[in-house]
């Protein structure tokens, strides 16, 4: 145990001597900067901003350009979560989350709150995974390798069965909302057999549908349309802001959240390939699982913004390692981080730690020093975001369209992704008037075709015998957790029948 | 219709005057002399990082220099690469707009049924840029230390070794199908969405051994995690110099790499063709391109177009070989 203490204070030494020169201080700075003023224009998330500004950092050496583009990762992030809060456009998959509790507050007048218990979930967070990078790289680097397709899929399950926790109100439309999802996922190349489903001969769908432009559509354009169907009387209530720092009871409430949305979004998020989409939904679901008044969620739970905020960035942070160790990029963030590394002469891989000392470390230190700068930066930045809400929405929707056509537009540069965008606006706008909640929808979207990949292959490599499911013991503990949830969403209901009878199952 | 405000027709005066302007530049273009007159667009059929984006950032910075007008690398990821054909196949045929092709334009010539834009006819090569190998590695407690011993272990265990390769229609899977058709041995093909999943599926040992292209292979091969049995080139990799060669593995008509280089649409004036090919290699030639090149794991080519043409041609009618041979579907 010294000996662990030992090495993290030269491995950090090390990286904050690296990362703490005036130089790298001052690239992280400017990528905070850039990926926070960047990100936080509305439609335009971290994959947009990182792609955007990606060959800026060509012209840097190495370790520079990899610490501003951490930088801007960060920035990017968190800009991403203030358009969630504020004007419910999630920029990627962990914002949609965010949206939840985090608009329902600015709605309430508590923007500023969300927009603070954001920034101080983000940057606990990043402390503690920093912490825990700097400590068990190596041994995490094991832990992640022992996730094969069939604990994938377990883990994919058990993450669609929280699904129907996420959305509050009918469980059948839930459900329904899952189901679209899942179809909406389906669509693009298979990869097994490269065979097109539902591409209808239009070649961008080859690929399937992005994430940006489903969630732009659903979730911001879609409020937009509400939004100026109920006319102009709503902007009195957004215009309430109210305090800008959380109360009292508010903080006691998030810290708690906080920290277990840093511990779920940890793990998670070693999961090479899938592990960091989840991380967001999980800490959300937890929260909910375990809070007295359930209901509270979805109308501005304070818990419900810190507990994804604080997992999305634990996810974040320890999702290095295996993009660094193993060379696998979890989210198209991190495949734009490994092209960039590639640009740079790095190969990812397990000598990166071994061959690059200074890399590595420095960049695991610029880490906490971007957290450190985006709480800079952006606490005091709270006032002025949320003055946003201010701007009259005849200035403000057009500006927003505006900006999610640009955003959706530089992911891939293609025109097509703008119209899906609209298209989705109007299905969105349809779900609205429905009642139906489209942040399962999501949830199933993104870890559908993982879930199906994994089934396939895991089969595959079983020699098509589903008892590998049931064998492998990491599997089969998610499994179980799978069927404790699904059993506690049941139980309620059957045990207003039969009381008596399920008193034992409940010691 | 109102009647066009003054803005508007000043917009369309303005627009016209342009496309006179574009038309006088591009019949001037057939002179190879004043060429390249304005900046030349090279369309990566990848999003930014990824390794023809790479290539055409590179190549691109030590053209600028050269030619002395901008060189504009614009992103058309997905759909197999056919967006980014597409697009470059429909361009003005003035040298202004060139595709990074990859073996994916030969390929995709026979993975899909009906190309648009008429597949690699459509497109004039101008130069091979760099070559690749692929490379067989398997995990290092996989009892097999050659190709040899490999297929043994594969004969004596029908179907039981899974071989991991990137996604359907790339060489690292067409690879893997030649294979089993020219052995006759039967292996558990799993198919993964790109490299990296592949190569740490087989880092963990579920899979046994992966078909990929060198680079990304390369520093899991140098820490002994994986074990390279052989390379695809005609000749040993200056990176792995002690791995051998297919044939001298006792792979017979299993030679092959993979590549990337520049092409423009099919009408491109011959003139235009060579002045691209003499700049291009030159810069290939420029020792700060190659050191550039040989750090991301490429192997520098160049030549002239007859040569990327002749490569183009040859690459096609191999992998259609290939995967009529291995009964994988084109897709419609």
């Amino acid at each position: 145990m010294t000996d662990l203490f030992a090495n993290l204070g030269a491995n950090l030494g090390l990286g904050l001597s690296v990362a703490a020169s005036p130089q790298t201080v001052l690239w992280c700075l400017v990528g905070c900067l850039l990926g926070t003023l960047i990100g936080v224009l509305p439609g335009i998330g971290p994959v947009a901003t990182i792609a955007m500004l990606l060959p800026v950092t060509f012209y840097l050496d190495p370790v520079s350009a990899i610490i501003m583009l951490a930088g801007i990762y960060y920035g990017a992030q968190y800009g991403g979560s203030t358009t969630a809060i504020l004007m419910r456009l999630p920029g990627e998959s962990s914002s949609v989350v965010t949206c939840l509790d985090g608009n329902a507050m600015a709605r309430r007048g508590r923007a500023g709150a969300a927009l603070a218990v954001a920034a101080l979930s983000s940057f606990l967070a990043g402390t503690v995974a920093t912490l825990l990078i700097a400590l068990f790289s190596p041994s995490l680097t094991a832990l992640a390798q022992s996730f094969g397709p069939a604990e994938y899929f377990s883990l994919m399950l058990l993450g669609m069965t929280g699904a129907v926790v996420l959305a509050h109100g009918s469980v059948p439309k839930a459900v329904a909302m899952v189901l679209l999802g899942l179809l909406l996922g389906l669509v693009g190349t298979d990869v097994e057999s490269g065979m097109q489903r539902f591409t209808f001969g239009i070649p961008e769908l080859a690929d399937g549908i992005d994430f940006v432009p489903l969630a732009m559509g659903l979730f911001g354009l879609a409020e937009i349309i509400v939004n100026l169907e109920r006319g102009v009387a709503k902007v009195d209530d957004v215009a309430a802001i109210g305090r800008l720092r959380p109360t009292r009871e508010e903080m006691r409430a998030a810290v708690p959240a906080a920290l277990r949305g840093t511990a779920v979004g940890s793990l998670l998020g070693l999961l090479p390939g899938g592990g960091a989409v989840l991380s967001a939904f999980a800490a959300y679901t937890l929260e909910k699982r375990l809070s007295p008044t359930p209901e509270r969620f979805g109308t501005g739970a304070v818990e419900g913004v810190a507990a994804p905020e604080a997992a999305n960035n634990a996810g974040a942070q320890t999702s290095f390692v295996p993009l660094l160790t193993l060379g696998i990029p979890e989210t198209p963030v991190m495949a734009l981080m490994v092209g960039a590394m590639m640009i740079h002469g790095i190969q990812p891989g397990p000598q990166v730690m071994t061959a690059q000392p200074a890399l590595f470390w420095g960049l695991i230190a610029s880490m906490w020093i971007g957290n450190l700068m985006l709480l800079v930066i952006n606490l005091p930045l709270v006032g002025l975001w949320v003055r946003l809400l201010r701007v009259p929405y005849h200035l403000l929707f057009p500006a927003i369209l505006l900006f999610c056509a640009i955003g959706v537009y530089s992911v891939h540069n293609s025109a097509f992704d703008v119209l899906l965008t609209a298209l989705f606006g109007l299905v969105g706008y349809g779900l609205a008037k429905l009642k139906c909640e489209p942040a399962p929808l999501m949830l199933a979207f993104v870890l559908g075709p993982l879930m199906e990949e994994n089934l396939r292959r895991a089969l595959q490599l079983a020699h098509g015998d589903a008892g590998v499911f049931v064998r492998q013991p990491i599997s089969l503990g998610l499994l179980l957790v799978t069927l404790a949830l699904l059993l506690g969403a049941v139980l309620p209901a059957v045990r207003r029948v039969r009381a008596v009878a399920f008193a034992e199952t409940d010691t | 219709m109102h009647t066009p405000s003054p803005l508007r027709r000043h917009l369309r005066g303005l627009a016209a005057a342009l496309l006179a302007a574009s038309l006088g530049v591009a019949g001037g273009a057939a002179t190879a002399a004043d060429f390249p007159a304005r900046p030349i667009r090279l369309v990566a059929p990848a999003a930014p990082g990824g390794s023809p984006d790479i290539l055409a950032r590179t190549v691109g910075q030590f053209l600028n220099e050269r030619v002395k007008q901008p060189v504009v690398v614009e992103n058309k990821p997905g759909g197999a690469g056919n967006i980014a054909h597409e697009l470059v196949a429909r361009a003005a045929p003035d040298g202004y707009t060139l595709l990074v092709a990859t073996d994916q334009l030969a390929i995709n010539d026979s993975l899909f049924h009906d190309l648009s834009y008429g597949g690699s006819r459509g497109f004039a090569g101008v130069v091979q840029a760099i070559s690749a190998p692929q490379v067989l590695v398997v995990n290092s407690t996989v009892p097999a230390r050659s190709v040899a011993e490999f297929l043994d272990l594969a004969r004596a265990r029908p179907g039981e070794i899974a071989v991991a390769t990137p996604a359907v229609g790339t060489v690292g899977h067409l690879a893997t199908a030649l294979l089993q058709r020219r052995t006759g041995v039967r292996l558990n093909h799993i198919v993964y969405k790109s490299a990296q999943p592949a190569i740490a599926e087989a880092l963990s040992g579920r899979v046994q051994a992966v078909f990929v292209t060198l680079a990304p292979a390369l520093p899991h091969i140098q820490s002994g995690a994986l074990r390279a049995l052989a390379v695809s080139t005609a000749e040993r990799s200056p990176a792995v110099p002690e791995v051998p060669t297919t044939a001298e593995a006792g792979l017979k008509d299993f030679t092959f790499s993979s590549w990337q280089g520049f092409s423009a649409p099919a009408a491109t004036p011959a003139p235009v063709l060579d002045a691209l090919n003499a700049h291009f290699n030159a810069v290939l030639a420029d020792p700060r391109t190659r050191t550039a090149l040989t750090a991301q794991g490429f192997d520098v080519a160049g030549g002239t177009r007859q040569a990327f043409d002749g490569l183009v041609a040859a690459s096609a009618a191999q992998w259609g070989d290939v995967i009529r041979a291995a009964d994988i579907k084109p897709v419609d």
